[in-house]
């Protein structure tokens, strides 16, 4: 500190060589800021208020990031789920085509559902499938929002609906192909 | 030509991803644990058994073809995912990438829904 008299804490500093702000983005004056901002923390150090020096957060991401943290992975494994339910969709598109195709077509692909690798991709399927439906009935009451007066419905029957809607069409599944209209 | 500049189709991508979501919520488990499992061992009378049950509805043009509406739906959702999950991976493809992507998730539907009505009409 020179020995300047200060009458008052926050009146202006004599010593306060900080250039005006620039009005547009200078490279060589945010330079000098910095400059003058290192030398008058070595000066002077904490408590002269000197909040500009500059240094700029360069983030990294690694290739791997996603495997970093448990909501990462939980993040990557729901959106790769997807891609698996995606082959079992061609694999039942086949089927559909197969079943218009005769008898004998249909047999066949019945038949390629029990091949081991055909298996291990159902059974990949379905746990994605399972997965994608929890994540799924997780945030939709954060989207879905239906207005009772001044409240809103509470998340447990967006929930409800979702899961009703997956017990009403396995049991019209199941009771078609159970016979139970032929 | 105007009236788009400046515009984005992340909408309607958005919107058909999320319809995909919402359809695949209560279709996909039944469908795999019907079709991959119960199915191809037996539970439902096996080929012969559940052709006899489903060869007569699934051969009807409009019942076919909202079943292959709403599997594009679902497909389009993997590949909507899919694509994204790339840029988590730190793979920004060119543009030919993204029109593979959602061009499968397009055309196996189309493809799939023509086959089957020549096989349907066929057959």
């Amino acid at each position: 500190m020179t020995g300047a008299p200060t009458s008052s804490p926050t009146g202006p500093r004599p010593e306060d060589t900080r250039p005006a702000p620039a009005r547009t983005l200078d490279v060589g004056r945010l330079a000098q800021a910095d400059r003058v901002a290192r030398r008058r923390e070595e000066g002077t150090g904490a408590g002269d208020g000197t909040v500009s020096q500059r240094n700029p957060y360069r983030p990294t991401m690694k290739r791997t990031w996603f495997l970093a943290t448990k909501e990462y992975r939980a993040y990557f494994l729901r959106e790769g789920a997807a891609v698996v339910v995606g082959l079992f969709v061609l694999n039942l598109m086949l089927g559909m085509v197969s079943i218009a195709a005769g008898l004998d077509s249909w047999t066949w692909w019945v038949d390629l559902q029990r091949n081991p690798f055909v298996l291990v991709l159902n059974v990949l399927a379905l746990a994605a499938a399972v997965l994608h439906t929890v994540s799924w009935d997780q945030l939709t009451p954060s989207i879905i929002k239906v207005q009772r007066g001044t409240r809103f419905l509470a998340d447990g029957w967006i929930i409800a609906q979702q899961v009703l809607l997956l017990v009403i069409f396995a049991a019209v599944m199941v009771a078609w192909l159970g016979g139970a209209w032929s | 030509m105007r009236r788009w500049a400046g515009r984005t189709n992340e909408p309607l991508f958005w919107g058909l991803f999320g319809g995909g979501g919402m359809v695949s919520v209560f279709l996909m488990p039944v469908l795999i644990v019907i079709f991959a499992f119960l199915v191809p061992f037996g539970v439902f009378g096996g080929a012969e058994g559940t052709y006899e049950t489903m060869h007569g509805v699934l051969t009807n043009w409009f019942v076919a073809l909202v079943l292959f509406v709403v599997l594009a739906l679902v497909l389009w959702h993997a590949a909507h995912r899919f694509f994204h999950s790339l840029h988590d991976l730190k793979i920004h493809p060119p543009e030919i990438v993204r029109v593979v992507i959602y061009g499968v998730a397009l055309l196996a539907p189309a493809i799939g829904y023509s086959l089957f009505l020549v096989e349907a009409a066929t057959s």
